[in-house]
């Protein structure tokens, strides 16, 4: 496994007064794509954001070994209307170190929006405020990307599109988080899982060596197992 | 230093930008232009003076009204759209973001009401060589410096409001719960406190502490107007500072705390 750019150890979030991990440690190397897997309400989300620093665990602690900017999507984005595709980029960029980040012209083309930065953001259809908001992620050109559910509403070119991007992402050096259902699209790029069962409780590590473990022949079978899984 | 303070002057820049991006945005600032300026018509052939009398009454309440129209939805929206997550990734400290938004939306505000009364201190001027009524007969009449302390006070009355409405975006579940809370406690700060310490009769000392509207108004018949002397300044001045900071810090705290 290469270097850990986040690391969580003995996590306990809670959200809405319930417990959703007890005890997780969770270790994000560098140049792999995370993948976290889980039933609806196990926590995925919430555990995403306690790694992208955007949640004070209850217990436990998050370290980010690597320094912001984290490029960081939203479970549900939307952007503030009255702004273009491309100044809400530039807006942005902004934020990143200086000599750092990309040009929104080259991300736009990145995510396959080429054409679209003179569109006014809230009249973007919902896949296209996706896709847009992994181009607001990937702006500052950062060592993570933290990922809520990318390809949520996407048909299934977009779809692949998108796990073209973050494989590109993964072989350059990135480290890729995501939180995802669509198991069997990206079980071929997945390098690392973290699992959330329902009773609170995590395991993660390799895919190959859970898959290995647990019997399994893909993501979308490992998560099947969760629920009878005694984790 | 420089980079230390872009992020604030993006985020400011971007409240700025806002007001103007909108058709809601435009009417606000036709409304309050017209409002101020109206005023200044009415009372302009009063002097420098007379006409600050009249707009200040009038902006007391018309900056509250403002400052809850643009400022009402800032930190809210980008709260509730998840905008302000993306922000906190990529390093953009609660403090940053929430006096960047302050000054973006007190800088419109600022902009507003000194264009308005500056609008009016030329109407005024225009109006000079119309007869001298018996006001004009005062040499005050003719110099602007009640003006020109109108439009600093009422800027800085300004980022009082902008203050508590972003405090009160950042708390608030919902829009309407941000509308309907920012009118209430708005009002409830400009009216409802100045009602109450006048039924208690409390001191002008510390009426002008609580209230940013009886600090404002003390203010501006002190050192500009200068219908008062010996006015509590330095209490009123303390009032607003007590305001902002407590504002800014509550909202800190709770954008720390929360996604």
């Amino acid at each position: 496994m290469s270097v850990p750019v986040i690391t969580a150890d003995e996590l306990i979030l809670i959200r809405g007064g319930r417990q959703l991990c007890r005890g997780c440690t969770v270790t994000v190397p560098a140049t792999e794509l995370t993948v976290i897997v889980g039933p609806n309400g196990s926590g995925k989300t919430t555990l995403l954001e306690a790694l992208a620093g955007l949640r004070e665990p209850a217990g436990g602690g998050v370290r980010q070994l690597v320094d912001p900017p984290f490029g960081y999507l939203p479970q549900r984005p939307s952007f503030r209307g009255g702004f273009t595709v491309i100044e809400t980029l530039r807006y942005y960029r902004q934020f990143t170190p200086r000599g750092r980040g990309l040009s929104p012209e080259d991300v736009l083309a990145k995510v396959g929006l080429t054409g679209r930065g003179g569109d006014p953001v809230d009249a973007l259809s919902g896949g296209m405020t996706r896709l847009f908001a992994l181009a607001v992620a990937l702006i500052g050109d950062p060592a993570v990307l933290l990922l809520d559910e990318p390809m949520s509403g996407l048909d299934p070119q977009m779809r692949d599109a998108i796990v073209g991007i973050l494989r590109a992402e993964r072989d350059r050096g990135r480290a890729v988080v995501m939180v995802t259902h669509a198991l069997e699209t990206i079980s071929p790029i997945a390098d690392h899982v973290v699992l959330l069962g329902g009773d609170s409780t995590t395991r993660s590590g390799p895919l190959a060596q859970l898959l290995e473990e647990t019997d399994t022949g893909g993501l979308a079978d490992l998560y099947r197992s969760v629920t009878e899984w005694d984790l | 230093m420089i980079r230390r303070f872009s992020p604030m002057l993006a985020i400011a820049g971007r409240e700025l930008q806002s007001v103007v991006a909108t058709p809601a945005g435009w009417a606000v600032i036709g409304g309050t232009l017209a409002a101020v300026l109206l005023t200044a018509v009415l009372s302009a052939p009063g002097g420098y003076q007379a006409t600050s009398v009249d707009l200040y009454v009038m902006l007391e309440l018309l900056i509250p009204m403002v400052g809850v129209a643009i400022g009402y939805r800032g930190l809210l929206q980008d709260r509730l759209s998840g905008e302000w997550s993306i922000h906190r990734a990529m390093g953009v400290r609660p403090s940053r973001y929430v006096i960047g938004a302050l000054t973006g939306q007190a800088t419109v505000l600022g902009l507003l009401v000194g264009t308005g009364t500056a609008g009016a201190a030329v109407l005024v001027w225009i109006g000079r060589t119309r007869p001298l009524s018996f006001l004009a007969s005062n040499p005050a009449v003719a110099d602007p410096a009640p003006m020109l302390w109108l439009i600093g006070l009422s800027v800085a009355y300004g980022v009082v409001i902008a203050a508590v409405v972003g405090l009160l975006s950042v708390y608030a579940r919902g829009r309407r719960s941000a509308v309907l809370g920012s009118v209430v406690v708005v009002g409830a700060l400009i009216v409802g406190l100045d009602a109450v310490t006048i039924a208690t009769s409390t001191p002008l000392s510390v009426m002008v502490l609580v209230s940013p509207g009886a600090a404002y108004r003390t203010l501006v018949l002190t050192l500009g107007v200068g219908l008062t002397t010996g006015g509590p300044v330095l209490l009123a001045l303390l009032g607003w500072i007590g305001w902002v900071l407590i504002a800014v810090a509550l909202s800190v705290r709770r954008l720390q705390a929360m996604v």
